[in-house]
């Protein structure tokens, strides 16, 4: 039996995907707290779709939740769960995510 | 073989010696196998990201029931605000849009060396084999002493036909009877919810069956959570119908006469609503695996929810004795790390040394109004143990219309993100 390029791409990567798998990506895991309320993969029903949006945005959104003096919302608490360094991780990560194809945003 | 039928076999003499064979030559090219039991939000959840996170990974999910009734909003069935199909959740979307194998039957047994749960379905016993076997059965209770009886009086602390039972009793009370409900000793499932259910019912009087009350005894000191908006509650708009007796422990139960003695005193009611105390899920004190001080809950490595007792059984939501809330949002939390951990161990990789958990919460204080309670958790490596963030930690600074709606919001969310 002749093996021929992409038959043997298409073995490589059937073992590949069995016996190499990846290390899960940086803040995945962490990301995923988000999405209780923020919907599997950052997309939401009714409530703020938070995948697909700029690491700076998010970022920053929550750098100032954490910081902010008169608490008003659940997200001000949440956001102090975190810190800086796994903030920036969240956002990276989210950023990364395909946006929700209709946002269902009204927050 | 196909992939739902390789991992259990009919428990009977010639099947079960033939078993070994077919396992051993086939653990090359088989994906690992992991065995969850229990599917409420924690169970259900770490079945689904196992499958969405893991690739190449078979999940087993067993529950008795065809589909979870969700405690989540359960206090609202329970008025009749909402509907019982309002809390149903079914597993459908787990089977056809994630690809688990989801089971109706019964864990009855567990062997740590053998890696097997021995299932019930429909009458019949199956040895079900494991990599890693995932136990999130929730709570037991612990019956009061004297001739209680869930049916007469029942607890409704797992949603369903207890649920409707209790909404029955409570549609059928008349003009001027009493509602007499008790709070268990903590820890129990879900902390704000017995005062929340207080809150609703005793709405619900004041709305439907003028001059009826509610009694509310308390095994505890003082209010468990959300001390402010349920103090509130109960010293302001509930004031005229609503009566909360503390370090109130049931000493005898009649649930025949609906009647109930307590360290504070006895009391009777057209209702009486008993909420005992708890223990985790059976399959946990069956497989001996209630192994903190209380010998109640199961103690656990947070970073991956292993037993402390057997490192390929995983035991996460309510059963777990880490401290974390008893909660479906918490138990959803835990169920991501731990489906992050056994991923990371089929690939020959330690857990994440730092994880994150949170608990959320929405309670309805009146017909019109709710309140918030919120805590995340840090991986503390000094003790072990997931440390309450305390800047993260607090309920929300008064009732209000908009959580009403958030509330709402928050359980369509949750309920799709573990069970979707």
């Amino acid at each position: 039996m002749k093996i021929n390029y992409k038959t043997l791409a298409a073995i490589m990567l059937i073992v590949a995907s069995i016996t190499a798998q990846s290390a899960p990506p940086p803040g995945q895991l962490l990301a995923s707290m988000c999405f209780q309320c923020h919907g599997t993969n950052g997309q939401a029903i009714k409530f703020e779709s938070i995948a697909g949006k700029s690491s700076r945005e998010i970022y920053k959104e929550l750098l100032e939740m954490s910081k902010r003096k008169k608490i008003e919302s659940i997200m001000d608490l949440q956001a102090r769960a975190y810190t800086p360094g796994q903030m920036l991780q969240i956002a990276n990560y989210l950023s990364t995510l395909p946006k929700a194809p209709k946002s269902g945003d009204d927050d | 073989m196909n992939s739902n039928r390789r991992h259990f076999l009919k428990l009977g003499s010639l099947a079960a010696t033939a078993w070994g064979f077919p396992k051993a030559i086939s653990a090359a090219t088989t994906p690992p196998h992991v065995l969850v039991i229990g599917g409420g939000f924690g169970g259900a959840t770490v079945a689904k990201y196992l499958k969405m996170w893991g690739g190449n990974i078979d999940v087993t999910l067993v529950d008795r029931a065809a589909s979870h009734y969700a405690c989540i909003l359960s206090n609202l069935v329970v008025t009749g605000a909402l509907s019982m199909d309002r809390i149903k959740l079914k597993y459908d979307s787990l089977r056809s849009k994630r690809g688990v194998n989801v089971v109706q039957g019964e864990a009855l047994a567990v062997d740590p060396s053998a890696k097997e749960v021995t299932v019930k379905v429909n009458g019949t016993s199956y040895a079900y084999s494991y990599d890693k076997l995932v136990l999130a059965p929730g709570i037991e209770f612990i019956a009061p002493p004297g001739n209680y009886n869930d049916q007469l009086t029942p607890h409704a602390w797992k949603a369903g036909p207890q649920t409707l039972l209790l909404k029955n009793q409570l549609s059928s009370m008349t003009k001027g009877q009493t509602f007499v409900m008790t709070i268990p000793k903590a820890p129990y499932r879900c902390p704000p919810g017995p005062y929340e259910r207080a809150c609703s019912v005793a709405d619900y009087l004041l709305r439907k069956k003028s001059g009826a009350r509610i009694v509310v005894l308390d095994a505890n000191a003082s209010i468990q959570a959300e001390p402010v908006n349920f103090g509130n509650a109960f010293n302001g708009v509930y004031k005229d119908v609503l009566t909360y007796v503390p370090n109130a422990s049931i000493t005898e139960v009649d649930s025949q006469a609906r009647s109930i003695t307590t360290s504070a005193g006895k009391f009777a009611g057209a209702v009486l609503n008993i909420i005992p105390n708890q223990r985790a899920g059976q399959i946990i004190t069956t497989a001996g695996l209630a192994n903190d001080l209380t010998g109640r809950w199961s103690t656990v490595d947070p970073l991956s929810y292993a037993s402390t007792a057997q490192p390929d059984i995983h035991i996460l939501g309510d059963s777990q004795a880490t401290g974390q809330p008893k909660s479906g949002h918490m138990a959803n939390s835990q169920a991501k790390v731990c489906a992050d951990a056994i991923i990371r161990a089929f690939n020959g990789e330690q857990p994440d040394p730092n994880p994150v958990t949170s608990s959320a919460c929405y309670s309805p204080i009146t017909s019109k109004t709710a309140a918030w309670l919120t805590a995340s958790f840090q991986y503390d490596p000094a003790t072990k143990t997931m440390k309450r963030v305390d800047a993260s930690f607090a309920e929300a600074p008064k009732p209000s219309g908009d959580a009403l709606e958030e509330m709402y919001k928050w359980a369509n969310n949750i309920f799709a993100d573990s069970f979707a």
